[in-house]
């Protein structure tokens, strides 16, 4: 499929209102790794950066330009948002706000945010993905696509600031959290949530070079997941523990 | 589609692993402690179980792996092989040494280090 008709589809289907995708570091860092990897397959151009004194020293070059680690994408109405460094309470919050005025301007009509989900029985032969939404008219989406709902349980970090912000400001949000080995970065699970993504917006993603990239990718994003691992242990008076699911 | 990694380059200072310092890659891991015993995972993708091995010293278990294929990295116009992972783990007291298992799947390697549960008997008056 070439990448206008890829576009056009993606249009037609979301209709007047655009989408805004969501992924930072978190468990198993299946939120940096699947929207990086979504970004990239539909060539999404660079609009431009969060910016936040409380964000780590660190700078990314792409094709020659300097960029920092929190970045807005665009192509057609379709936007993305992707961090390559964990984000505290502090810079989750100032972002989640960005977001809801970034909303109003845009038009956008829906959040898609991604994230990982700790397996209690360490069982990952077969990966699930819940949704978690803010509006009950988002449920029908689940339903659709044959997504179970995140029932019972307790979020805590970045995601649980990034939900109450959006559900507060009553945003169309949907939080998709997809199995994986929490503490190590796990590619295999953000294949997965690429998977999901493309059934939900109806937009074909090869993951094939992802695929053949997961050895070499656990290797390389050692240092995120530890800086991420170290992120979570500072949330003061928080557990160390990931979302889970009951029921 | 170019390669969507290796467009980026990280400039950071401040490593928290000490790879190039051995030139052994550090592993990530993760010690969770249960009623019964501790686990300790240990992340080693790119390696086969043959290549593992895992030995008790007094106060540590040291986990070393051989690479399925030797891995690069470029730091400072530098390139780096590695061929091994290498970690020390100290283990917490009071542990079964006699009944430590380990498993490998899916390049994780799993060890369960059972608590010691039987001590002195005390009277309950």
């Amino acid at each position: 499929m070439s990448e206008i008709t890829e576009i056009q589809k993606l249009e037609t289907t979301l209709g007047n209102s655009a989408v805004l995708i969501i992924g930072y570091p978190g468990g198993g860092l299946v939120g940096t790794m699947s929207v990086s990897y979504f970004i990239e397959s539909l060539k999404m151009n660079h609009l431009g950066e969060f910016e936040h004194p409380d964000l780590p020293p660190i700078v990314f070059i792409e094709n020659g330009q300097i960029h920092g680690a929190v970045r807005l994408y665009k192509k057609g109405n379709m936007y993305a948002i992707r961090s390559d460094a964990p984000l505290d309470g502090n810079v989750t919050k100032e972002l989640a706000d960005f977001i809801v005025k970034f909303c109003s301007t845009n038009k956008i009509g829906k959040i898609i945010i991604l994230s990982g989900l700790e397996v209690m029985d360490k069982n990952l032969k077969e990966r699930k993905t819940y949704g978690l939404v803010t509006l009950p008219s988002l449920e029908k989406l689940l339903h659709e696509e044959n997504l179970p709902r995140f029932l019972t349980g307790v979020i805590v970090g970045s995601d649980a600031v990034m939900i109450d912000v959006l559900k507060k400001a009553r945003i169309p949000m949907i939080m998709l959290y997809t199995e994986c080995n929490f503490f190590f970065p796990d590619p295999t699970s953000a294949i997965i949530a690429i998977n999901t993504l493309s059934k939900i917006l109806k937009v074909k993603i090869d993951t094939t070079k992802l695929q053949k990239r997961i050895g070499s990718l656990r290797l390389e994003k050692r240092q995120l997941m530890q800086e991420t691992i170290k992120q979570f242990n500072q949330e003061e008076g928080l557990p160390m523990t990931s979302p889970r699911i009951y029921g | 589609m170019s390669d969507w990694i290796e467009n980026y380059q990280i400039l950071v200072d401040g490593d928290t692993f000490d790879d190039f310092l051995n030139d052994e890659l550090s592993p990530l891991y993760h010690l969770k402690e249960l009623d019964t015993k501790w686990i300790l995972e240990i992340d080693l993708p790119g390696v086969n179980k043959k290549d593992i091995s895992v030995n008790l010293t007094s106060h540590n278990l040291v986990i070393e792996a051989k690479l399925e294929e030797t891995y690069c990295v470029s730091k400072m116009n530098c390139i780096h092989e590695f061929n091994y992972f290498k970690k020390s783990v100290p283990l917490p007291a009071g542990i079964d040494e006699r009944n430590i298992i380990a498993k490998f799947d899916q390049g994780v390697l799993t060890i369960f280090v059972p608590k010691i549960l039987k001590g002195k008997t005390i009277q309950i008056e």
